[in-house]
């Protein structure tokens, strides 16, 4: 008698919390094809203009020829991001991984400063972060522009692959490093053939994280960003000032769509490995 | 064991032989001296725990010899530091008179059976096992032979290609036993190989690391807290407790002879008591217990006054039917009476308060199993089977 509409409300409850994640990120998708030019939010028949016009290819319905101001732009800031995320993906999975070995398998002093301090940026509010990296970068004399974004990026990122790794090192028995170095294995070798192989997971996981959250990170790099250095994030947020276009929802689309991408492959990855 | 191939051991013991016939060999068998190691370690409290205090010990080649002990008695402490993950505050260990300090593990000629058997997870059998000898760049022809021998020598030929995980317990033990083995290392250190497995499979793995170690000619060191283990396997024993070695000698020394309450009461079942020495006349010494009983001994080296420590097996106790009257006689009480089988423990309380336990063999119809708890019982001992200690200082 108790049970039944108390299981009812807590279905209501769950089905209303997906609805809340997942029905604008479902409109988006249905609106980027319509052909309604005057009011997205009503249906009027299928289109690829949208998309087309992102591309730049020639469209019937998309008049603002002006919005997305030339396609060379928007790839430009996909190329940025990409340039980007890739490099503080690199260095900060390099950084991460190394600290988490350091603090996991040695004993020193102010070890658990270190892990302190490296795991604040992953707290600390962007926008403190942001205003603080360029007030750094200004007093050092360097010019704003994509190498001020990477090496911002990876101040946080290496806090995200820091954790990612840990806790796959803390899941790895230290007595596989004994045996290894047992039975002959210098510590570099013991390294390449025992700690990484156990460890990679967890490396691809933290580098993934690392890559997807500077493809998608606004705040700090709006702050560190040169003039001409605009990643994507930071070209969606300057046309989206100019209203709310069709385009963009296209836009929003084939992001989401990389975005999945790039976790999928990780997954797959992941999954092939075990 | 089964051996598909030629069999792999002669091999392996001619590493061995080579090692006794060099020169550093020739006047001493011995391979390993441990002088005063000493190790402490910092509690999280911020306390300290001696781990090792002042080990002296000697181990010689082609031995079994055990480290027995409780837990925390620092026998794994000594296994880790002869293997090189644990350094010594103070003492050496020194390998045919070279001392270790700075050697790290690997470079170390011994190999470890982990507890854990820290396999590979990652790496087939065979890879295991091959992998010390793929670190040393051990030609690919030469490697996989090797394998295949030590695999074969434990057993487990045709499991080249499974995953650890994909094993048993014992199967993975027997993958460890060869990843040390096929590296024919100088010494192959065992920690506490045996706890894993179940009763049954236990019993036959001491046997057979036994026969193992005599067929490959390895020195062998095992850590232990099990003293059935320890008696069965080894050729010598060190029994060790609050990181000393209290002790060291062969199975029947140590079990016959002990040289403290503490080695007396660890290994096998035993009356202990307290006593004073009364009277002495020639080898004969008569001993009075705090229970009050009046006991006599084999002793050539007391004097009356001396407070001694008396160990009587259970099996040199017998209980008297009145048959035999041989040695020397006690009376008690039948307190319990316990069937273990091959054995019945009889538990006798003497007027004084002393408890002793006696061994009677379980013979269906004998005397013996009709006793009646609350009996009087009459037991007798042959002054030859007292063995007294001297007693610590007070």
């Amino acid at each position: 008698m108790n049970g039944a509409p108390a299981s009812r409300w807590l279905g209501a409850w769950g089905v209303g919390f997906l609805a809340l994640l997942y029905v604008p990120i479902a409109l988006i998708f249905v609106y980027s094809f319509n052909s309604n030019v005057v009011n997205m939010m009503a249906w009027e028949g299928f289109t690829l203009d949208w998309y087309r016009s992102i591309l730049g290819l020639p469209t019937q319905l998309a008049k603002s020829d002006n919005y997305v101001q030339s396609t060379a732009t928007l790839l430009a800031a996909v190329r940025n991001s990409l340039v980007v995320a890739t490099f503080a993906t690199l260095v900060s999975t390099a950084i991460g991984t190394a600290t988490a070995l350091a603090i996991a398998r040695h004993r020193f002093r102010l070890r658990r400063l270190y892990q302190g301090l490296l795991v604040l940026p992953m707290v600390m509010p962007d926008i403190v972060l942001g205003i603080a990296l360029l007030i750094f970068f200004v007093s050092l004399g360097l010019d704003l522009g994509l190498h001020t974004i990477i090496a911002g990026h990876c101040v946080f990122l290496s806090s995200y692959v820091f954790v990612v790794v840990s806790t796959r090192l803390a899941g790895m028995a230290t007595d596989l490093e004994e045996a290894s170095s047992d039975l002959g294995a210098s510590p570099w070798v013991t390294f390449r053939r025992v700690t990484l192989p156990q460890i990679a997971p967890g490396i691809a996981g933290g580098a993934l994280l690392a890559f997807i959250i500077s493809m998608d990170d606004l705040v700090i790099t709006y702050f560190i960003a040169g003039v001409d250095s605009a990643t994507l994030p930071l070209f969606i947020y300057g046309i989206l000032r100019r209203g709310i276009k069709p385009e963009i929802n296209a836009l929003a689309m084939l992001l989401l769509a990389f975005s999945f991408l790039v976790a999928a492959t990780g997954l797959w990855l992941r999954s092939r490995r075990q | 064991m089964r051996t598909d191939r030629a069999d792999p051991t002669p091999d392996l013991e001619k590493t061995s032989k080579r090692a006794v016939a060099s020169p550093s060999f020739a006047q001493s068998q011995t391979l390993l001296h441990i002088r005063g190691a000493r190790r402490r370690f910092a509690t999280p409290e911020g306390g300290e725990v001696v781990a090792l205090d002042s080990i002296d010990l000697d181990v010689h080649a082609n031995e079994f010899l055990t480290l027995l002990g409780p837990s925390g008695c620092g026998k794994t402490t000594l296994l880790r530091a002869i293997a090189g993950f644990e350094a010594l505050d103070a003492g050496s260990i020194a390998l045919d008179g070279q001392p270790l300090a700075d050697v790290p593990p690997y470079r170390r000629p011994f190999n470890t059976v982990f507890q854990s058997y820290a396999l590979f997870p990652h790496l087939c059998v065979a890879d295991n096992v091959g992998y010390g000898l793929d670190v040393a760049g051990v030609p690919r022809q030469e490697r996989n032979d090797r394998v295949g021998e030590a695999l074969a020598l434990v057993g487990l030929a045709g499991l080249e290609r499974r995953r650890p995980r994909q094993l048993s317990g014992g199967q993975q033990q027997r993958v460890a036993l060869a990843r040390a083995l096929v590296n024919r290392p100088r010494l192959l250190l065992l920690d506490e190989p045996l706890s894993a497995l179940d009763r049954h499979l236990r019993q036959a793995m001491q046997m057979e690391l036994k026969s193992l170690q005599h067929r490959v000619g390895i020195t062998f060191l095992v850590v232990t807290h099990d003293q059935e283990e320890a008696l069965v396997m080894s050729d010598r024993i060190a029994v060790m407790q609050g990181g000393r070695v209290q002790q060291v000698g062969a199975p029947g020394e140590i079990y016959d002879r002990p040289v403290n309450r503490f080695v007396a009461g660890f290994i096998g079942n035993s009356n202990l008591l307290s006593a004073r020495v009364t009277e002495r006349s020639g080898d004969r010494v008569t001993l009075a217990s705090d229970g009050g009983l009046v006991l006599h001994a084999c002793h050539h080296d007391l004097t009356p006054g001396d407070r001694v420590d008396v160990l009587l097996r259970p099996e040199q106790l017998r209980i008297d039917d009145g048959t035999a009257p041989s040695g020397v006689a006690l009376e008690g009480t039948l307190e319990t009476s316990v069937f273990v089988g091959a054995d019945r423990h009889l538990r006798i309380a003497t007027a004084g308060g002393d408890r002793l336990t006696a061994l009677a063999r379980h013979v269906a119809g004998e005397r013996e199993s009709r006793l009646v708890v609350g009996e009087r019982v009459r037991v007798t001992y042959l002054p030859e089977g007292v063995h007294v200690m001297r007693s610590a200082a007070p």
